[in-house]
């Protein structure tokens, strides 16, 4: 009797991770065709326990005068270093509310990683090569993942409960929210469309001009 | 040492100062076909000669950005021109030039401003009209939309060729809209002015060393002239003072992220001591590698 009661109480202190449920997310457009860069995160009705703490780092590239990847979400208090590999300086910026800072020009690593602070979309973009756009994510939960190529993303290691799924993407004109109820254990799918505005970024080809009259 | 010599001198120093520091050499090639009306530009009531030209030009670019906003670009072009009408107008032309571009403020939507002294030298086969010259061009740029673009130009310039008729001065401005219909299609919309010197072309009469004009209304207007033979038959070219118009539209898709196709149709008209028509159809392709 007693080893059945140790063994019951060591079950309900068992941590919360050994009962933790994962959600696949699956976007489409109106056309069935998967979309990929879109961030899916899970905001909890109630406070859940051993939420992974921030601290964690991630990298931005500035590659053949491009930022790679083009979508990055974080979590709040994450810090964002941006490498720059071209052979030519960059100017990275952003104004937007949720982070305002500039990167002087340089090449190579940049002297400081930013540390994101407050949740939100940051736009990122070089003063230099106006084509360049990043987005990043700053998500005040730890579940949260993107969609790849095949328009999937797996957020797992997620607590039991119901939770408010938001899917955000550089074209929506607004996020996506749908109400979730996660498993103690296994894997739900949700399958969210979207309908995205059309891929509208500044030209980088070069400019080619024709002869003048002398 | 008169100004338009010492521009020359100075545009070519200061662009062989721009590799010592900067980023770079970044090398863009390009091949140009062009169809001209009136090659010559004489006036209607004479004999107007069209011709094709292909030109073939590299370019080396290097690039010190000078502070958060402003970039400093020197620039070294050579081209070979082949007038396979009129092979007195074959050329061959290099460039330099050093442009200092400043960015009032941050992102694609900021105003840009750029300051750009420019000197060329080109030898034709056609010897005397070979020339050295020197210009200086205020150039400004603003993003109205994701997919639209205003330039502005204006420029000043002067060439000192080895006969007096193909020397001059100019001043020059033009507005240019770019519309990117999509990312890969844009349009552009092309208008121009110039004030100041213009070489025209009218068929001479009489025998050799004892030339003289059609219209001697035309000797009475433009001075210097000289006996050209360039176009296949009898001319006399003038120089003169005329102000031009221009206009057109061009058609510029995206082969990927660094090749660019055009297909321009401009318009000119001068009034000179005439009115002078000239229509230039252009096909280039520039890569950037």
């Amino acid at each position: 009797m007693n080893s059945k009661l140790w063994f019951l109480a060591a079950l309900l202190c068992a941590p919360a991770a050994a009962r933790a449920g994962s959600v696949r997310v699956v976007t489409r457009d109106p056309a069935n065709q998967p979309v990929p860069d879109a961030v899916a995160s899970l905001a909890p009705d109630q406070p859940v326990a051993a939420a992974p703490a921030a601290g964690s780092q991630v990298e931005i590239v500035q590659a053949d005068e491009e930022f790679v990847p083009y979508v990055t979400p974080v979590r709040v208090g994450t810090k964002v270093s941006f490498p720059n590999r071209d052979k030519v300086k960059h100017h990275v910026y952003s104004v937007s509310p949720a982070k305002r800072f500039e990167i002087p020009l340089y090449i190579g690593d940049a002297k400081e990683a930013v540390v994101f602070d407050k949740p939100g979309i940051v736009t990122l973009g070089c003063n230099i090569h106006d084509w360049m756009v990043a987005y990043v994510v700053v998500l005040d939960t730890p579940f949260f993942a993107k969609t790849g190529a095949d328009g999937g993303a797996l957020v797992s290691a997620v607590p039991p409960g119901h939770y408010r799924l938001t899917v955000w993407h550089p074209r929506l004109k607004v996020p996506v929210v749908q109400d979730v109820t996660v498993a103690d254990t296994g894997q739900g799918t949700q399958v969210v469309m979207v309908t995205l505005r059309p891929d509208r970024r500044i030209r980088r080809a070069p400019d080619a001009s024709g002869s003048g009259y002398r | 040492m008169s100004p338009p010599n010492l521009l020359r001198w100075a545009a070519f120093a200061l662009s062989l100062a721009a590799p010592l520091r900067a980023d770079g050499p970044y090398f863009t090639a390009a091949a140009t076909e062009t169809w001209q009306s009136n090659v010559n530009n004489a006036p209607p009531a004479d004999v107007t000669r069209s011709a094709w030209t292909t030109e073939l030009a590299g370019e080396a670019r290097w690039l010190e950005a000078l502070d958060f906003g402003t970039l400093l670009t020197g620039t070294l072009r050579a081209a070979a021109d082949d007038c396979t009408t009129f092979h007195g107008l074959d050329l061959v032309d290099l460039d330099a030039s050093l442009a200092v571009r400043h960015k009032f403020g941050l992102g694609a939507y900021a105003t840009a401003v750029s300051l750009a002294l420019a000197g060329s030298a080109a030898q034709y086969d056609d010897t005397e009209r070979s020339f050295a010259s020197a210009a200086l061009a205020l150039r400004a740029t603003q993003r109205l939309t994701d997919a639209l673009q205003v330039e502005g130009t204006v420029e000043a310039g002067a060439d000192a060729a080895r006969n007096p008729v193909f020397s001059g001065s100019r001043a020059e401005a033009g507005l240019t809209l770019n519309w990117d219909v999509t990312e890969t299609w844009r349009v552009k919309l092309i208008g121009g002015w110039r004030d100041g010197d213009v070489v025209t072309t009218y068929a001479a009469l009489g025998t050799p060393g004892n030339w003289y004009p059609e219209d001697p209304g035309a000797y009475a207007y433009a001075r210097p002239w000289k006996y050209v033979p360039t176009y296949g038959a009898p001319y006399l070219a003038y120089r003169l003072r005329g102000r031009t118009l221009s206009w057109g539209a061009a058609l510029a898709p995206a082969l990927g992220e660094h090749t660019t196709l055009l297909l321009q149709v401009l318009r000119a008209e001068t009034q000179g001591y005439d009115l002078y028509f000239n229509t230039l159809v252009t096909a280039s392709v520039a890569h950037e590698f």
